[in-house]
């Protein structure tokens, strides 16, 4: 019986542990705990660094959101930042283009306490996004709030330049407005780094002022600082070998320096410079955006200078180019110039007749392009980053301009959102299968733990306990029920013995035999007493330890009983999902909302866009009409002329 | 012809002094009437931005609840002994994640930035960690090393690092997996 008790006790301790594991396994998972410890946080602003530097400014911003939400105040504890991590959000979100959020940002900054570095970064930083959103009087008066010395501590060589640059671009737009201010750029020159792009910069803007206050020679001067230098041809030739970087700078270096050069050429030009002209213009490169601009001037200074076959050959050259720009138009008329000073008057007509052509065939190319461009046309262009490579060669300068191409930057942008919101929408709709699922494996896993005993075995156990515990009130009366395995051995021994006596005393009194000897009997009567003594002798401390093993499995059976308490009633209730079907809804109606409001300004977009184009277009065909009327004239006008010579001709031979 | 010739140097001078890559007396005329759409769109933006976020936690808790998720970061020394190209992982002897890093993901690691290697779910208790790292070593030497961690994961999210370090005694990279 002993022996029972043990084993059953085993078996308890051995379904309690699976029991209370089996309902561990049945909980609903939790959703996650919002901890905020230091390394969770360093860990989580690392991360957004990981993606800033890769200028993944998108998922940078969206870790930083998560980082507020899960750790509100707290970006103030991360460590090790290098800089204040709320300003490295300012210029995040600028660098995305929220320059509202940047400026909100870098304000709260400079509300608060902060040391001279973070105080100059956020000074330059807003001043940034102040100028980006064209509110260049307060862009000038947060700038100003930074001392050269502070700038030269506190921001990068990069940086400093650039607030230079803001500056001088400010004191310009100020002198336009209020000529009487001059423009000191020297004292900006001086101070930019000898190798920054945004001297250039600053240098052609000044060269471009001069010229627009007529200070021809001055304006020459200075452009020349930039027409001049060192094109990348050489540096292609050293491959670049020092620094990869470099050949960016250098792209806008040439891009700057073709500008110069043209502007430098037209100045001379204007005032009948030629030669300097031709040397200018002969300086822009032939695969530069000036170049059309550039050989049209050329062949006006060989005008000017009566090299009419120079000017012939430049403007030809221009007639053959595809693209479609005032400049190529223009040369048809300026070849029929250069061919009546040729005193080459039929090729003059010869050359109008072309011109009047390629102004029809451009024309046609326009009205054809009004009739059939629609909303598809430039959203299948926009989604495509090189889309400026893939428009038509006749709207080339249409689509180019500046106006055009932000407007195709900003659809390009409410396109990548309609793409991030279409993906989110196709992962919600998984997220709300997947939650069915579970609804049904959940329901699935109950039904088959109703059915099977687990639940009965309970009221088993505590009927054995119960019985265990009566065994125990009566072990007072008979110790031998806690006897250990040896004892119990003994006792079954002695039984077996016990019955071989009774046996053979029975056997012996049918048979007729002299009755056993009695000190058989006492022998065995005194080994049970012996044993009695012993199992009563051990009563106490046996008594101690069965009942402490039952006030466990009594605790363990309560316990279990709460835990079945609390499973059974989930079992009959239908499993909770309600919370996360909830957050999916709401998500899934600011999804909705959010792709309501960008087709709203995708349409916009487009209709500006349309509007646009339809502006552009128009212009361009009210400029071919001009072209077109002004070759008409020159047509008759040369019509006339070599009829009033035939006419004098015929005249002074009859004479 | 004259008057052509004098017209098209002026326009022509005109275009090309007014056309300023920077000019921004330009913008402010061109930019005036689009500017409410501009102002639109960044509003859609910076809410697309909320939204994301939201959107993300709400996939975390989804799929991969406290109780089971294991993350593993990845962390770089300044690279000088080892210039990583791939990354193996293994949970258990399974392969969970491979990943190819561009020069790009190598400069945002070592300007300090950290990876989310993985995200993924363990039961409770033991497991083991694999990772094989492959690069350039010393002197441009193909390079590939492994490391091994066994952890527990308990009832919290748990979280791994994995870190390379340059060994300046050693002269060579050390690999090494942190408990965070």
């Amino acid at each position: 019986m002993g022996k029972n008790v043990l084993c059953i006790m085993h078996k308890i301790k051995a379904i309690k542990t699976a029991w209370l594991a089996g309902l561990f396994m049945f909980c609903f998972p939790v959703q996650g705990v919002q901890s905020c410890e230091q390394n969770q946080l360093d860990k989580a602003y690392q991360e957004i660094l990981y993606f800033y530097f890769q200028q993944d400014f998108y998922e940078a911003l969206t870790r930083f959101e998560i980082l507020n939400q899960k750790c509100p105040s707290s970006l103030e504890k991360v460590s090790n930042t290098g800089v204040d991590p709320l300003l490295l959000k300012g210029g995040i979100s600028l660098a995305y283009g929220l320059e509202e959020q940047a400026a909100d940002i870098f304000n709260q900054l400079l509300s608060q306490v902060a040391d001279d570095k973070t105080q100059t970064q956020a000074w330059f930083l807003l001043g940034k996004a102040l100028f980006q959103k064209q509110q260049y009087s307060q862009a000038q008066a947060t700038l100003s709030k930074i001392s050269l010395d502070s700038a030269q501590e506190y921001l990068s060589d990069y940086d400093k330049d650039q607030w230079i640059y803001l500056q001088s671009q400010l004191a310009s737009l100020q002198s336009q407005v209020d000529p009487e201010q001059g423009l000191n750029t020297q004292y900006w020159l001086s101070e930019l780094s000898d190798d920054s792009i945004f001297r250039q910069y600053v240098l052609y803007n000044q060269g471009l002022a001069q010229l627009q206050q007529g200070q021809y020679n001055q304006s020459v001067q200075t452009l020349e600082q930039l027409a001049t230098q060192q094109t990348s041809f050489f540096n292609d030739l050293l491959q670049g070998w020092w620094s990869p970087l470099q050949q960016i700078d250098q792209t806008e270096q040439d891009a700057l320096r073709d500008r110069a050069n043209l502007t430098i050429g037209y100045a001379h030009l204007k005032n009948q410079q030629a030669l300097k002209a031709l040397e200018a213009f002969n300086r822009v490169r032939l695969d530069s955006l000036d170049t059309d601009s550039a050989i049209l001037g050329y062949g006006w200074a060989a005008a000017q200078r009566e090299e009419y076959q120079t000017a012939l050959s430049a403007w030809q050259r221009l007639q053959k180019v595809p693209r479609s720009n005032e400049y190529v138009m223009e040369s048809y008329l300026a070849s029929a110039y250069a061919f009546e000073q040729a005193f080459a008057p039929t090729q003059a007509v010869d050359n109008l007749q072309r011109g009047l052509n390629r102004f029809a065939r451009e024309s046609q190319f326009l009205r054809a392009s009004l009739n059939t461009i629609n909303d598809d046309f430039f959203t299948q262009l926009a989604v495509n980053e090189d889309w400026s490579e893939e428009i038509p060669a006749h709207l080339s300068a249409v689509m180019l301009s500046k106006e055009f191409r932000n407007q195709m930057a900003w659809l390009s942008q409410s396109l990548d959102l309609s793409k991030q919101l279409a993906a989110w929408q196709s992962r919600l709709d998984t997220f709300s299968l997947m939650l069915d699922e579970r609804e049904q494996v959940t329901l699935a896993r109950a039904e088959e733990l109703k059915q099977n005993d687990l639940l009965g075995r309970l009221a088993e156990l505590t009927a054995t306990r119960d019985a265990l515990q009566q065994q125990l009130e009566q072990s007072k009366k008979s110790p031998q029920i806690l006897a250990n395995e040896q004892e119990l051995e003994w006792q079954t021994r002695l039984e077996r013995a016990l019955a071989n006596h009774q046996n053979i005393v029975t056997k012996r009194a049918e048979l007729d035999q002299k009755p056993l000897n009695p000190k058989y009997q006492q022998r065995l009567k005194r080994l049970q007493g012996v044993m009695v003594w012993n199992a009563a002798d051990n009563l106490a401390s046996r008594s101690w330890q069965a009942q402490k093993v039952l006030n466990d499995v009594n605790l363990a059976i309560t316990k279990t009983t709460a835990q079945q308490g609390i499973l059974v009633t989930r079992l009959n209730e239908p499993p909770k999902y309600q919370s996360q079907r909830q957050r999916i809804a709401q998500l899934q109606n600011e999804l909705n909302a959010k792709r309501d409001a960008n087709i709203a300004v995708q349409r916009m977009q487009l209709d500006e866009l349309n509007s646009l184009f339809a502006s552009k277009l128009n212009q361009q065909l009210a400029q071919l009409d001009n072209y077109k009327l002004q070759a008409q004239l020159a047509i008759v006008r040369l019509n006339d002329k070599a009829f009033r010579k035939a006419q004098a001709d015929e005249q002074g031979a009859q004479r | 012809m004259t008057f052509v010739r004098s017209f098209f140097i002026f326009s022509l001078l005109f275009v090309a002094t007014f056309s300023v890559a920077q000019d921004a007396s330009n913008e402010n005329n061109s930019d005036a009437k689009p500017e409410s759409i501009a102002k639109q769109l960044q509003q859609l933006r910076k809410d697309v931005v909320a939204l994301n976020r939201d959107l993300f936690v709400l996939e975390e808790d989804l799929l991969f609840p406290s109780s089971t998720q294991v993350v593993v970061y990845l962390s770089m020394d300044v690279g000088t002994y080892f210039k990583l190209d791939s990354v193996e992982l293994k949970m258990g002897g399974e392969v969970v994640t491979q990943y190819l890093y561009t020069d790009r993901q190598i400069d945002a690691l070592y300007r300090g930035g950290v990876q989310r290697l993985y995200i993924g779910n363990l039961p409770q208790g033991d497991h083991q960690l694999n990772a094989f790292f492959v690069g350039k070593g010393p002197e441009d030497r193909e390079y590939k090393r492994a490391t091994t961690f066994t952890f527990s994961k308990g009832a919290d999210a748990k979280a791994l690092e994995l870190t390379i370090n340059d060994s300046t005694a050693k002269q060579q990279p050390e690999f090494a997996v942190v408990e965070l």
